[in-house]
């Protein structure tokens, strides 16, 4: 971070996490008409967890002091993956086993 | 960025926080990463069947996370060696803003996940076929290759030939001499490519004791094995349109690419003294990369020209 302060590069990180959240909201819905799922709510409901899980860091990261915005950063890219990952298991399910899955009396 | 993570700024202790993110995304080694995504999602377009659009983009994932893995294991093992040379001293093991052991442990996390995930989701042959990968550039090439023999490069590269026919495989569940063909081209372009690059840092793999060709059989060998490896490609980058998998537009640009790919090759050999022979191989090593990404590339448009029509 050559002549950048630590406030500097946080609130870069913040401009990117807005970025972010935009980017995942387009590119959720790009990808959800591709594969024809962007009516449904087993699609909708990932993405705004998602959506809401990102928005989250970003307020936790500028709460967060200074000089602990690193440690932060990394806690909350493990946990946006970890939740990523579960997203990702669940919506290759639905395409695997098809939109019937959820389909069945509970 | 990366100094943020290096010590407690509140209370003003040396105690290590660990590296930051950007540390962690340079342990995966993102430009190898992008060539890695870009062979295998050709591998994955050009292999008959079909995918589901989300099951193709986990497979893609799952292998540039596995090579990035990959990336991080090797970066574990020769941070003593990085640490000396100066292309890799600012790496973030030998940089201290990672530690060996947070190096060892993101890369075994990524590659156990990255298997796991391709095998559950997409299928298990693609996913052996990247534990195979893994397990090569890190055990056969990096532990045993790489600090034993100037062929390192050779029988090492074929962990970089291997993502195109994962991508295949990721479609079909089996390996064909279409997708063999893939890896072969990736194979024997990586020779060539990668000593080019040596032949301008020997100094550097000398002074560390890595056994690459240039230190152990000098520069002129090293030229003359650049121009035989690219003798070998040029052909054998033109068979896909023979057998079928690039069409006329894949013919052409191989022979073309082939031609300028030899003269540089053979500009290498000639050219030995001075700043001209050492732009003679940056030459050859930034346009092998072009290269390599060209052909791919038109592979690709051929293949989505035809499912366009």
């Amino acid at each position: 971070m050559a002549g950048e302060t630590p406030q500097q590069y946080g609130d870069d990180l913040i401009r990117k996490g807005w970025w972010a959240v935009a980017a995942l909201i387009v590119v959720a819905e790009l990808i959800g008409l591709a594969v024809g799922l962007s009516r449904t709510l087993s699609f909708r409901l990932p993405v705004t967890l998602g959506v809401i899980a990102l928005a989250a860091s970003i307020y936790a990261f500028q709460r967060t002091p200074v000089a602990r915005r690193p440690q932060k950063l990394r806690s909350i890219a493990i946990a946006l993956m970890l939740g990523g990952l579960v997203a990702m298991f669940y919506a290759a399910t639905i395409v695997r086993l098809g939109g019937n899955v959820l389909n069945r009396p509970l | 960025m990366s100094n943020v993570g290096l010590t407690s700024q509140a209370t003003g202790d040396a105690v290590p926080l660990g590296g930051s993110l950007g540390d962690y995304v340079a342990l995966l080694k993102p430009r190898v990463m992008s060539l890695v995504v870009f062979t295998a999602l050709t591998g994955l377009m050009l292999a008959p069947g079909r995918i589901h659009p989300l099951i193709g983009f986990i497979a893609i994932l799952a292998i540039a996370v596995g090579a990035g893995a990959s990336g991080a294991l090797n970066m574990w093992w020769d941070a003593d060696i990085d640490a000396r040379m100066e292309r890799t001293s600012q790496r973030p093991v030998p940089a201290g803003r990672v530690t060996p052991d947070e190096a060892l442990t993101f890369g075994m996390i990524l590659s156990i996940g990255s298997v796991v995930t391709l095998g559950v989701l997409v299928n298990w042959v693609a996913a052996c076929l990247l534990a195979f990968t893994i397990a090569f550039y890190v055990v056969v090439y990096t532990m045993w290759l790489k600090r034993s023999t100037p062929q390192n490069i050779v029988i090492g590269g074929a962990a970089g030939a291997f993502p195109p026919m994962i991508g295949w495989a990721a479609v079909s569940g089996d390996i064909t001499l279409d997708s063999f063909l893939l890896f072969l081209i990736i194979f024997v372009w990586t020779p060539p490519h990668f000593w080019a690059l040596a032949l301008v840092k020997s100094d550097d793999y000398a002074r560390v004791g890595v056994p690459m060709l240039p230190v152990v059989a000098g520069a002129h060998e090293t030229r003359r094995q650049i121009v035989i490896y690219s003798a070998l490609l040029v052909p054998l980058a033109c068979l896909p349109a023979a057998t079928g998998l690039g069409g006329v537009a894949y013919g052409i640009a191989a022979i073309v690419l082939g031609g300028v790919f030899m003269a540089l090759a053979i500009k290498v050999w000639r050219v030995t003294e001075g700043p001209e022979a050492t732009r003679a191989c940056w030459q050859l090593f930034g346009f092998s990369i072009l290269y390599l990404f060209l052909l791919f590339a038109v592979l690709l448009a051929e293949r989505l020209w035809i499912w366009s029509a």
